[in-house]
């Protein structure tokens, strides 16, 4: 287990946000070649990996390089399948529902830590958006703080008066141009307000604060609609399409803020895809990064026009 | 491993069972349950 001291958090004044230093990350394995691929199953005379089993359904352990770390947060890996080549597009349907139950219990069990007051599960899929290993996996960072993108969420609840993802649901479904996929409990679409060209925001109809608080048929048609999401990403360029997948939650503590956050969020799942056309990445240069006002080259209506065509054409 | 997994309990469609790398770091193992449905 790593060192604490090599792990660190300093607060950046002009700003008003939190850096963390995770030092002994800068060494952790960049790109390796199948062979020697951590995330793969342990086969019999070969060298053995992060998984000590010849086969394996969904694995999750801590970091070895963690950003975050006991006793204060957590960084965990959460391996899909032991397929190298699979996806979370690719996934059987029953595979899929049951992460969204790991994901649960990994919410719950976290959540749980007093050390512990944003429970984020995220995917970084393809190079270009950082990733370093290409074996299908996410991660869960359990911060020690709450994170400024679910602050603005919360602050988002108080300026409409109510659940901000709830109003959004219903101007999305009364527009329908940025409709992308529907199903009893899930409503994909994107933003009206995108960031990315193809960005989109996957929500549960009804309010449901986490993952905690959901049906099991409501975790189903979750990993429906991930499903549906990201096979149509897939059939856009007809290209593995990299995305960043960030589920947002109710915070687990109330920790700096004013009302009892818990009680507060709405499930839904966030896609930031760098792609804006199949060989174009879209880069965050001086307007995002220095004045923080995102610049897009694209509408959201006409993006949505071609991605419900990729969903369809995924199907 | 370090140690013997503790013993199974279940979530939802997947069975939960724990155990410790030899680092001390945990390995949670989730298996779909075999009762019928296809994996």
């Amino acid at each position: 287990v790593n060192d604490p001291s090599k792990i660190a958090q300093r607060f950046e004044e002009l700003r008003g946000e939190q850096v963390d230093y995770a030092i002994h990350r800068q060494e952790r394995t960049f790109l390796p070649t199948r062979e020697h691929c951590p995330l793969c199953p342990t086969r019999p005379g070969e060298p053995p990996t992060e998984i000590p089993f010849p086969a394996y359904e969904i694995v999750v352990f801590d970091n070895r390089f963690p950003a975050f770390e006991a006793p204060r947060g957590t960084a965990e890996v959460v391996v899909y399948t032991d397929d190298h080549d699979a996806s979370f597009a690719t996934l059987a349907p029953e595979r899929a529902e049951a992460l969204m139950w790991v994901w649960r219990q990994r919410y719950i069990e976290l959540g749980a830590r007093a050390d512990i007051d944003y429970v984020y599960i995220f995917e970084n899929r393809g190079v270009e958006v950082g990733v370093t290993l290409h074996h299908p996996h996410g991660q869960i960072y359990g911060y020690p703080f709450l994170p400024p993108v679910p602050k603005l969420e919360l602050a988002a609840d108080a300026r409409l008066g109510g659940c901000a993802p709830c109003t959004l649901i219903a101007r999305e479904l009364a527009d329908g141009r940025r409709l992308l996929y529907e199903n009893d409990s899930v409503v994909v679409y994107v933003p009206y307000a995108a960031r990315w060209a193809y960005e989109a925001h996957v929500l549960m109809r009804e309010h449901r604060p986490s993952l905690r608080d959901c049906e099991p048929e409501e975790l189903r048609l979750l990993a429906d609609a991930l499903q549906m999401l990201t096979r149509g990403y897939d059939a856009l360029f007809e290209r593995p399409f990299p995305y960043v997948m960030a589920v947002h939650q109710a915070p687990t503590s109330a920790v700096e803020v004013a009302v009892d956050a818990s009680e507060h969020g709405h499930l839904h799942v966030e896609f930031y895809p760098p792609l804006r056309t199949a060989d174009k990445l879209k880069y965050l240069a001086g307007s995002e990064q220095g004045a923080g006002t995102f610049i897009s080259d694209t509408l959201p209506e006409e993006s949505a026009a071609k991605l419900r065509e990729a969903i369809a054409r995924g199907r | 491993m370090a140690g013997k997994p503790a013993e199974p309990s279940t979530c939802g469609p997947v069975t939960i069972t724990r155990l410790v790398k030899d680092d001390g770091r945990a390995l949670i193992v989730y298996a779909l349950k075999t009762d019928g449905r296809p994996k």
